[in-house]
């Protein structure tokens, strides 16, 4: 995706295991990433001062620990942080009120775990990417003419 | 008020009048002739005080006369008017086609089979919350290919097909498992465009009924509800031929060879996740289910789910795990939560098993 030596940080954020590993197996293919992942979000907004240039966060993070923050609720503590960062929600509820939900709290986008949730990721990710390349470009016109 | 009613009859023709009456603000007699002529209202003042350009009665009354009837109007000032018209149709023999019935939801009909074929994100969580709300089950597949897959692992009751798709649409698709797959499964199209180019292509491939986006639901349940009320005596004669499937393997290792590109330490890693966490899972599952601590019940079965496809045991399991979850959540029909849960320890033992051997023949070869 990337030529340069620049390596885009990715947060995971997933309490299951076994999804958790699927999604790190997924990004194998692409080096140009570096992963961190988490299980709670806890953790992961602890670690926000890594600068992740992106974050998968799973929707229902409070499964395992009915005390530990939910994905709304981490989203939130992301958003409040840094707005900047783009979140892509991740859940096993296909239903569309926690999608707009989602959207709602800021997410930029909502995708169901299902055998295309792969594919919809490297869509969304490729899009992210692109628009924040056509973003700097603009700046960089702006800034110097 | 509509009405329909039969004037006369000989063995060849039926001679039929159809009426509507109106408690509207009537004609006068004097303007009755005029009604039927193009761009003409009973009154000039018509128009502004009721709208309307005055063409209507004269197209209906072409419409009807192209066909050999006849119209008239009855009508008393300040009562309302009767229109009518008299047609007359050849005898049949054939037995009268019954239009669906709006069907209420019945929350005795459940155990419905629905797989949509639907490319489009956003169309795909509407029927999946729609089905939902029927309280039916439901398989998405972004195409028409995803449905025939889906088609030959697991036996449904009814395909909602939408007819763009890329890959393989649903003409396509729909042709493929009526002459490839010889099956007669109901399939009803989902169309935004309800040409009748696409109306009788859909019939020519073999498709029974279509629906028009955007869908109304009570259409779609009535119709979903119709035709599986008719399936379900046909499939009684066929199903002890499915027995033999019962000591096939529980799981499939297809996703994750996919996933992981046939990697075989990745593979490892994958299946022995699976094996540290299931059985620690079935305890809490059995534990919580004796303690009829129905919190934990839930979030316990809600973290086997996902594993479910992973491992590839079949979707039926997710769907029995969703319906404790289910049950756990409204606290209803909880008695019937124990033989559920029985069924999911059982295929995640076999799981269990059927992995280790898997994990064992993939170190072995390595």
């Amino acid at each position: 995706m990337m030529n340069s030596n620049y390596k885009r940080t990715l947060f995971i954020v997933e309490d299951d295991a076994m999804y958790l590993k699927l999604v790190e197996i997924e990004f194998l293919q692409y080096p140009d990433f570096k992963l961190e992942t988490f299980a709670t979000g806890e953790l992961c907004v602890e670690n926000l001062s890594h600068n992740p240039d992106l974050i998968i966060l799973d929707y229902h993070l409070d499964s395992v620990d009915k005390f530990a923050m939910n994905g709304i609720h981490t989203l939130d503590k992301i958003k409040a942080i840094n707005p900047n960062i783009p979140v892509v929600m991740l859940s096993s509820q296909d239903k569309i009120e926690v999608a707009i939900n989602c959207m709602r709290h800021n997410a930029y986008d909502y995708i169901v775990k299902s055998e295309t949730a792969f594919i919809s990721l490297q869509k969304v990710i490729a899009t992210i990417f692109h628009t924040q390349k056509l973003e700097k470009t603009l700046e960089w016109y702006k800034a110097n003419t | 008020m509509v009405s329909i009613q039969l004037l006369s009859e000989d063995e060849e023709k039926v001679k039929i009048q159809f009426s509507i009456s109106d408690t509207g603000i009537g004609i006068a007699v004097d303007k009755i002739d005029k009604i039927f002529e193009n761009f003409q209202q009973a009154s000039s003042g018509t128009a502004r005080l009721y709208g309307g350009t005055g063409l209507g009665l004269a197209i209906v009354k072409q419409l009807v006369e192209h066909q050999g009837g006849s119209i008239s109007v009855k009508s008393k000032i300040g009562e309302g008017s009767t229109f009518s018209f008299i047609l007359t149709f050849k005898q049949t023999k054939a037995d009268a086609e019954i239009e669906p019935e709006i069907v209420e939801l019945d929350t005795e009909i459940t155990n419905v089979k629905v797989l949509v074929a639907e490319d489009i994100a956003l169309n795909q969580l509407l029927m999946r919350t729609l089905l939902d709300d029927f309280g039916f089950e439901c398989d998405i597949a972004a195409n028409g290919k995803i449905a025939i897959e889906k088609l030959h692992a697991k036996s449904y009751d009814i395909i909602l097909m939408d007819l763009q798709m890329p890959e393989m649409n649903g003409f396509e698709a729909t042709e493929y498992i009526r002459n490839t797959m010889n099956s007669v499964i109901p399939i009803i199209a989902l169309t935004a465009d309800v040409t009748t180019v696409d109306l009788a292509k859909c019939k020519a491939v073999g498709m029974n009924d279509y629906i028009a986006k955007p869908i109304d639901e009570r259409l779609l349940y009535s119709k979903i509800v119709g035709f599986v009320k008719k399936t379900i005596v046909l499939n009684e004669n066929t199903e002890i031929l499915n027995d033999e499937s019962i000591k096939l393997k529980c799981t499939n290792l297809d996703f994750l060879k996919q996933r992981t590109k046939s990697n075989p330490s990745l593979m490892m890693e994958m299946i022995s996740l699976y094996l540290e966490q299931t059985p620690a899972l079935i305890k809490i599952m059995n534990q919580s289910l004796l303690s009829k601590d129905w919190n934990l019940l839930y979030t316990t079965v809600h973290k086997m789910i996902p594993s479910f496809s992973i491992v590839g045991i079949s979707a039926d399991f997710e769907n029995m795990a969703k319906k404790i979850q289910e049950y756990a959540s409204t606290r209803k029909q909880t008695d019937k939560i124990h033989d559920l849960v029985i069924q999911i320890e059982n295929v995640c033992n076999r799981a269990c098993d059927e992995l280790e051997e898997e994990f064992n023949l993939i170190k072995n070869t390595k």
